[in-house]
């Protein structure tokens, strides 16, 4: 059991003021102002930094950064805590010093760079021991300095392991979490991708879903669901759905089986309470709540599951002017205070807002995993990429080498690398049983025994693991031939289970592979106008010049260009309909021409005045709000291309965003006590996965339509409409409009 | 613990010559992200009743009063709260249908379920339809290059329904069934002749009342007559059936080509003693049932014909796949985005099925459907028809052509008009032919709906946003 020091109880230095850190390199002189731009500045360079405008100029001014930071003593970083934007010392900052105080007494008055090469010097055990004395800051400011082999080295020796129903971490294993997602939490989908991980040796560190659904009723259905399965298969694992905490807490009390607990975590404060709804007191009493009743209590020494990543703490601008590592670092020490039983990161699932290609991400995975390690946390890793970043399968298998390197407890297991609900890739179970055959790993001993009774693994006379005569056969849970069949017809991109070696076989990679290409094409291609045809715009330009752009700093995609603005008056209309190829053009090519004549008529047909609709290349979602302070429309309806998956068909999937300008005092007074929001000046709604394979273009049209009247007619959009819809006897329908 | 969200009930209920059953599942409803067709999907039994004679009060009628309390210690059982239930159904099926009170039986069922279960007697195509789905429909896909021929014999009639990859392609109804002979506690005493048993005694000259004693001699020719029908049934064929006694035993023909490759299988009370046969189990004394359904199980696995595909292919549920087919299969469902009038008062019964129109069908045309529908103040169905996805411009002109329509006949405003269509376009065919809300009529396009050969449809009250369409009366 985690003893939690009560917050009053952690001693935390008062803040200094910044001071200017000073070096000169052969003839030019380098000053950093505080000790957030020089952690800054020490960093390798990565776009979400760049954005915050914290990374170095220039690789000499890097390397000044790195020299300083080598001389800079524990104890002047344990004096200097980084506080918030208004001087604040906020609570995540509070639990990094929770630290082991004879640790770091021991190392104090040692550099960070003398530091650097004890770790490398030092013996693992010792490692270990010094790891647990160390703030976030500290194991970030190190993680600046070293190389790639450093990281690797140093983190092989700091790994530890953690203890549900199997020991997960131990040396010489390479565990996995099955990671059986659906986007509507299909639970035969989810048994269909659970039976197929399992054949293949996955799982042993979890069965963990993210849910589509956050409710108690449906996160209670699928960790039943994951519990009968687990029963069933008789695999030695946990389980967990991935809710958020407040969910997943009262599904415990409502007696589900909640094995593992997760929380997203993030490195200030602010990001973490106003984005992930989740204070430290919070924290806390989960994991009470989970010693206390948690299915697990008497089996596992851990129970509490992490997730973090670089860049979250950016994309909400909270960062509090800390680069990306740093915060991410202020993550592990928060999650140490949990003893948890799993922590991974996703380094790469937000975008090339943070990660642009496959060095920042590569080089921002082998740095968590050394701070994790360090820090003392059984770190597993999710290396991931979206399609819209320069992120390629190749620059992620080169990460997952790395880190299987460095000693990574776990990888993901995303069936095929294509996660069907969060439209991200990450290593696939062919991924991980290649790497435990490249590594020499074996997973989890429990599950290993179990899985050698299955006949999914066998053991050699010399005592060596291979694949057994069922590895990769799912059919092998399953009472019939027609029972896996019937699961298999709800799998959203099922290209084939026929493997070679630990690999899939050629045809499914080529099939993977296609639907990728295909993928990264509809993000690739520009809005054409004459895909459009018998449709008239008026074409409008946001701030972003390029694709490059647009796809790299999702802000600028957000604003209208100054010519635009200078050309636009108010119009007064009800609606005004704009459409953004967003991160796909090939959807606004392939769905446009059928669903705006069909909402167009819809519109007029119920006596709205609708503005010629506006055609907006480069456009994020925003844009709408945009369009609505100059046009002075009621209603901006934004028709925009969603960031495509690994699936070639819904590559062409858009949504209708709905942006309900609140002008009117009373309404925008009513939908900002609603929503606890005071900046708020528009409510939005949304009808998403709009493509032949969901809500086909033609039936679109009048849908959104109909929704359309709807805010009108409610002067109300969001959850304020839909609490309204709920209280009526009857949807409104077309009719009475 | 609590169930999600997306949760509902189904039942189903059925009574048969023999034996009457009644089993309850929880599904959930959702979107099949492969096919982007909202599905049940996990369906769960919650509960099975155990098989008990179907209550008769004597030759000519059932037990009413007995069946009502049969039906309502099963409702208790199932669930607490009756309006729970979204869909499912109740049949009326072999002998059992053709009692004088069988109506009397379905008012039963709707007076306590009716909001949500379709009940029906006398639906042979139906339940060779349902025998089919609830025991074969996941092994006809299974063997996706075979077809399936499943034989559903009851005390009744056997019901024949050949299928492939799930779907019922054609389906007949013979009466041949173990309850035409009804023997007392020795196994040999006659105690009750159908009519139709009564017919294939004259035909095979054999001289037989209640009260006789039967040998076994005898019992071997009936049941050979028997089994030479079922083989001939199993080929198509209707060799058996040209007689006068053949046919009064024909109640709806059956005469696909069926190739030699094609699985055969067994449901029913018969069925069930086969398989279980095969499993090991001795087939029990005449006695215990009382009637020839030992026998006719005896035969088939006798016949290489009949048992050729005994150990190759067993189909799920076997006597109990007409209550599975009917709490499982017996209601389709709508998409999520359908259109339907704040007019229309749910749910609809007995809707007719007036006919079929597709996106070239003029508005003559049209005006002929409307003025039969004008006949059916209590609503009509018509079914949209077509191969290929609608386009912008035909669902334009489709809508504009049944507007007029609507405007030309003057259907009355308060006439429910339901339009089934197997594409995803109800919500925007509906806007098109209600000119967006502005043509006084009460419609509802539901979309998404497989189009089944039946004469009526029932539209039962919605979960959430899809609505639950039920079929009988097929044809």
């Amino acid at each position: 059991m985690a003893h939690l020091t009560s917050l009053a109880d952690i001693v935390v230095p008062a803040p200094l003021p910044d001071e200017d850190y000073t070096i000169s390199l052969m003839d030019r002189a380098f000053t950093f102002h505080g000790l957030k731009a020089l952690l800054g500045a020490a960093d390798v360079s990565k776009a979400g930094d760049r954005m915050a405008a914290l990374t170095a100029a220039d690789e000499m001014t890097r390397e000044a950064a790195r020299a300083i930071l080598s001389g800079l003593t524990l104890q002047h970083l344990h004096d200097r805590p980084l506080t918030t934007t208004d001087g604040r010392v906020d609570a995540i900052m509070r639990v990094n010093y929770d630290i082991d105080r004879e640790a770091f007494g021991t190392i104090a008055s040692l550099t960070v760079g003398e530091l650097k090469d004890l770790l490398l010097r030092a013996p693992a055990a010792e490692v270990r021991r010094l790891g647990r004395g160390l703030t976030g800051v500290m194991a970030a400011a190190l993680a600046k300095l070293m190389d790639v082999h450093e990281l690797i080295l140093v983190a092989r020796k700091a790994k530890c392991s953690a203890r549900a129903r199997t020991l997960v971490g131990a040396q010489g294993t390479l565990s996995s979490r099955l990671q059986p997602n659906h986007p509507t939490d299909d639970l035969s989908c989810v048994s269909a991708l659970v039976y197929t991980g399992l054949s293949m040796g996955s799982g042993d560190a979890l069965l963990g879903i993210n849910p589509s659904i956050d409710t108690v009723e449906n996160v209670t259905a699928l960790l039943t669901h994951l519990d009968r399965l687990r029963h069933e298969t008789g695999a030695p694992t946990q389980i967990c759905v991935l809710a958020h905490m407040k969910t997943q807490m009262a599904s415990l009390q409502d007696g589900a089986p909640v094995e593992i607990l997760f929380q997203s975590l993030a490195g200030t404060e602010r990001t973490l309470t106003d984005e992930f709804d989740v204070t430290v007191d919070l924290l806390d009493e989960a994991y009470d709540l989970m010693a206390k009743q948690g299915p697990l209590r008497e089996t596992a020494s851990q129970f509490m599951y992490f997730e973090t990543g670089q860049g979250s703490e950016l994309t909400y601008a909270k960062h509090e002017g800390m680069d990306m590592t740093t915060c991410e670092a202020l993550c592990y020490g928060l999650a140490r205070r949990y003893d948890p039983f799993m922590v991974n990161n996703v380094t790469g699932f937000i975008g090339p807002e943070t990660h642009l290609d496959n060095v920042e991400m590569i080089l921002s995975n082998l740095q968590d995993h050394f701070m994790g390690k360090l820090m003392g946390l059984p770190m597993g890793m999710a290396p991931c990429y979206t399609m819209h970043s320069d992120i390629s399968i190749e620059g992620h298998q080169i990460a997952t080498e790395l880190l299987a390197a460095a000693g990574a407890n776990y990888f993901m297991d995303v069936f095929l690398t294509v996660d069907r609900m969060l439209a991200y890739f990450d290593t696939s179970g062919h991924d991980d049983q290649t790497l435990r055959e490249i590594h020499n790993a074996r997973p989890a001993a429990e599950y290993l025994a179990w899985a050698k009774t299955r006949g999914i693994f066998t053991e050699t006379e010399d005592g060596t693991i291979e694949r057994g005569p069922n590895w990769g056969n799912p059919r092998i849970f399953c009472g019939s031939e027609s029972e896996f069949d019937r699961l298999l017809e709800r799998v959203p991109a099922a290209y084939g289970f026929e493997s070679a070696g630990p690999r899939p076989a050629n045809h499914v990679s080529r099939e993977i592979r296609a639907n990728l290409a295909i993928g990264r094409q509809a993000i690739a291609a520009e809005l054409d106008e004459a895909r459009l045809p018998d449709l008239t715009f008026r074409r409008l330009k946001t701030c972003a010049p390029d694709k490059q752009a647009h796809l790299g700093n999702p802000d600028i995609g957000a604003y209208l260009d100054e010519e635009c603005i200078a050309s636009l008056a108010p119009e007064g209309m009800d609606v005004q309909v704009v459409v953004s190829d967003g991160l796909s053009a090939e959807a606004i090519h392939h769905n446009i021409p059928d669903l705006l004549p069909v909402l167009l008529d819809g519109l007029r047909a119920h006596g709205l005045s609708v503005g010629q609709p506006i055609l907006l290349p480069f456009g994020r979602v925003k844009v709408a709000e945009a369009v609505g302070e100059l046009l002075e429309p009621k209603l901006v309806i934004s028709l925009i291309g969603e960031r495509p998956g690994g699936d070639a068909r819904a590559s062409r999937s858009m949504s209708a965003y709905f942006a309900y300008r609140l002008a009117d005092d009373e309404v925008l007074s009513k939908a900002r006590a609603y929503s606890g929001n005071s900046d708020m000046s528009y409510e939005y709604s949304v009808i998403s996965n709009i493509y032949d394979g969901g809500l086909p273009p033609l039936e679109a049209g009048s849908v959104i339509a109909e929704k359309a009247v709807r805010i009108l007619k409610a002067c109300a959009a969001g959850n304020r409409l839909e609490t309204m819809k709920t209280s009526a006897p009857r949807e409104p329908v077309l009719s009475e409009a | 613990m609590t169930l999600a969200g997306d949760t509902v009930l189904l039942a189903g209920f059925d009574f048969g010559s023999t034996t009457s059953r009644a089993m309850a599942a929880h599904a959930r409803l959702s979107l099949n992200c492969v096919t982007g067709r909202m599905e049940f999907t996990q369906p769960e039994l919650c509960y099975r009743s155990e098989a008990c004679f179907t209550p008769f009060r004597n030759d000519q009628q059932l037990d009413i009063e007995a069946i009502g309390a049969l039906l309502d210690g099963w409702l208790d059982a199932i669930t607490p709260a009756r309006d729970s239930i979204f869909s499912g159904g109740a049949i009326v099926t072999g002998l059992a249908a053709r009692q004088d009170n069988a109506a009397a039986l379905t008012e039963a069922v709707e007076s306590r379920i009716g909001a949500a279960v379709v009940a029906t007697a006398r639906d042979p195509m139906l339940e060779s339809w349902l025998a089919f789905m609830g025991g074969c429909a996941e092994l006809s896909r299974h063997h996706t290059n075979t077809g399936v021929l499943n034989l559903d014999i009851g005390g009744g009639t056997t019901n024949a329904a050949l299928g492939m990859n799930g779907q019922v392609m054609a389906a007949g109804c013979h009466y041949i069934g173990a309850r035409h002979f009804q023997f007392g506690s020795d196994g040999i005493t006659l105690t009750t002749l159908s009519p139709f048993g009564k017919a294939l005694c004259d035909e095979i000259g054999l001289s037989l009342v209640p009260g006789d004693t039967v040998s076994e001699q005898d019992i071997e020719r009936i049941t050979h007559w028997y089994v030479r029908a079922l083989e001939d049934i199993a080929q198509g064929s209707r060799a058996s059936f040209s007689s006068v006694c053949g046919a009064l035993h024909e109640d709806c023909p059956f005469t696909p080509s069926v190739p030699s490759s094609t699985l055969l299988t067994f449901s029913g009370g018969v069925g069930e003693m086969i398989y279980a046969v095969l499993n090991g189990q001795d087939l029990p004394p005449r006695a215990l049932y009382g009637d020839l359904g030992v026998d006719l199980a005896r035969g088939i696995m006798a016949s290489p014909l009949l048992s050729r595909d005994l150990h190759r292919a067993v189909p799920a549920n076997q006597g109990r796949a007409t209550v599975y087919g009917l709490t499982m299969h017996s209601t389709d469902i709508s998409g999520a985005t359908v259109f339907h009038s704040d007019k229309i008062g749910l749910p609809l019964r007995d809707l007719p099925i007036l006919g079929t129109f597709d996106m070239q069908t003029p508005v003559s045309r049209l005006n002929n459907l409307l003025t039969i529908a004008r006949r059916h103040p209590a609503g009509v169905c018509l079914r949209l028809a077509s191969d290929t996805p609608p386009n912008l411009a035909t669902i334009r002109v489709t809508g504009e052509r049944i507007a007029t329509a609507l405007e030309e006949v003057r259907l009355p405003s308060e006439l429910p008009l339901i339009i089934l269509t197997d594409h995803n376009i109800g919500h925007t065919l509906g806007s098109y032919i209600t000119r967006w809300g502005t043509l006084p009529v009460n419609l509802m396009v539901l979309d998404e709906v497989p189009v089944r050969d039946a004469r009526f449809v029932r539209i039962g009250l919605p979960h959430n946003i899809v609505f639950p369409v039920s079929f009988y009366g097929m044809s």
